[in-house]
């Protein structure tokens, strides 16, 4: 919940040549409207940066052309996205990149009651953040759900939340690397340290 | 007029299967498997340079490639198998040695391979199987030391940097554009009349 609180605070940011400005954070329209416009919509991106941005910060922008801006409006957009995890940055960056964001609006208006309009004006940092809770409290539902079906124990409910969470790498280990794999292995690594690096200190 | 190596593009692998060591020993007796890795991520990075024409306006010109970092994500069981090419550690009963002579693995051979290739068992053919000639770890003493005393993570992601090299670790010449990375045949690679072919252990055996 710290990350969502923190997410509405507005920040700092020091621009080389143009001094210190503080900014709100974006709502979600404007970051959509940059992150979709960042490919062909640069007049959508002029009127939403206009509204955003302080007038000077906002003008220089405008005048370095979209080459320039683009990519340091995305990088504004990342500030203040919490990260969780070291590798959650290039998670984070596909599936922003793969997401459907109407369905996920439409889906979040439902969860949270709230219109579309209502939505699109919530602070971005902060949707992303309570996005990211509405899968792991979804999840805790229909695991609440799942226990009373089952009439499974109720402690052994938190471990499954660990594991439902969509934190957890995808990825199976094989059954080839089992014990004896592993000795093997480490014998070969041990003879490759010998050969190859013990007469070098 | 100034220059600088500028990362082109991030290639994620997802999740594959690595080897590393040196694959001009017979039977890939030299090669060691890391196993499936979680996942293997590449980035190549170009030489890029400033330059002004006639009318003073800048133009961005960009060169060969100039290095690639592999960042590959291992699970506990692998990353012990690549500390122990470098670190010796003996756990007697009373005490646990720590050879802290070689913190870094130096000028192996890294070689990623598909789940699929491996089925097949044609990987030393297959032209997605990725070769990095010569490749120094620049993580993987920290991480040995995690891992000697215990430091449990899930994954651990080591990080390599590719170097180019004229010759492989048998000494053979190298195409020029084979001298860093590239996939398929390594049987191209070596510039010999009579090269000594580069192998991997059978599929079987990792």
């Amino acid at each position: 919940m710290f990350d969502v609180v923190r997410s509405l605070v507005p920040v700092e940011v020091h621009v080389p040549g143009l001094g210190v400005y503080t900014i709100r954070r974006p709502t979600l329209q404007e970051a959509l409207t940059v992150m979709a416009g960042a490919e062909d919509g640069w007049d959508d991106i002029r009127v939403v940066v206009g509204k955003w941005l302080p007038l000077r910060l906002s003008s220089a922008l405008m005048a370095a052309g979209p080459s320039e801006a683009i990519p340091a409006l995305l990088s504004l957009l990342s500030v203040g996205i919490p990260i969780r995890h070291e590798n959650d940055e290039k998670r984070l960056k596909r599936k922003l990149r793969e997401m459907s964001w109407w369905e996920v609006v439409a889906e979040y208006a439902t969860w949270r009651r709230m219109t579309t309009d209502e939505v699109l004006s919530e602070a971005w940092p902060a949707f992303v953040a309570m996005h990211a809770e509405m899968d792991r409290m979804r999840a805790r539902e229909q695991l609440r759900a799942w226990e009373a079906a089952a009439g499974a124990q109720t402690g052994k409910i938190d471990g499954m939340i660990e594991r439902a969470g969509y934190e957890i790498a995808e990825y199976d280990e094989p059954e080839s690397m089992n014990d004896e794999w592993f000795d093997r292995q480490m014998n070969a690594a041990k003879a490759w340290r010998n050969r190859n690096q013990q007469g070098e200190a | 007029m100034s220059g600088q190596a500028v990362a082109i593009s991030e290639i994620e692998g997802g999740a594959r299967w690595a080897l590393i060591g040196d694959p001009t020993t017979g039977a890939g007796a030299g090669m060691v498997s890391l196993g499936r890795v979680v996942r293997a991520t590449r980035t190549p990075a170009l030489f890029r340079q400033n330059v002004r024409n006639e009318v003073g306006q800048v133009l961005k010109t960009y060169g060969n490639v100039q290095e690639h970092t592999i960042e590959i994500e291992l699970q506990k069981r692998s990353a012990a198998i690549l500390a122990a090419m470098v670190h010796e550690y003996t756990d007697e009963t009373t005490s646990i040695s720590i050879d802290e002579a070689y913190a870094e693995i130096v000028g192996a051979t890294l070689c990623l391979v598909t789940q699929e290739v491996k089925d097949n068992g044609t990987p030393l053919t297959d032209l997605t199987t990725e070769w990095y000639t010569s490749v120094v770890s620049t993580n993987l003493g920290a991480i040995a030391n995690q891992i000697v005393n215990g430091d449990d993570q899930q994954t651990y992601t080591v990080t390599f940097l590719a170097q180019t090299v004229s010759t492989d670790q048998d000494g053979q010449a190298i195409n020029t554009k084979y001298r860093q990375a590239f996939r398929g045949d390594p049987a191209d690679a070596i510039n010999e009349v009579t090269p000594t072919a580069w192998s991997l252990p059978t599929a079987s055996g990792w």
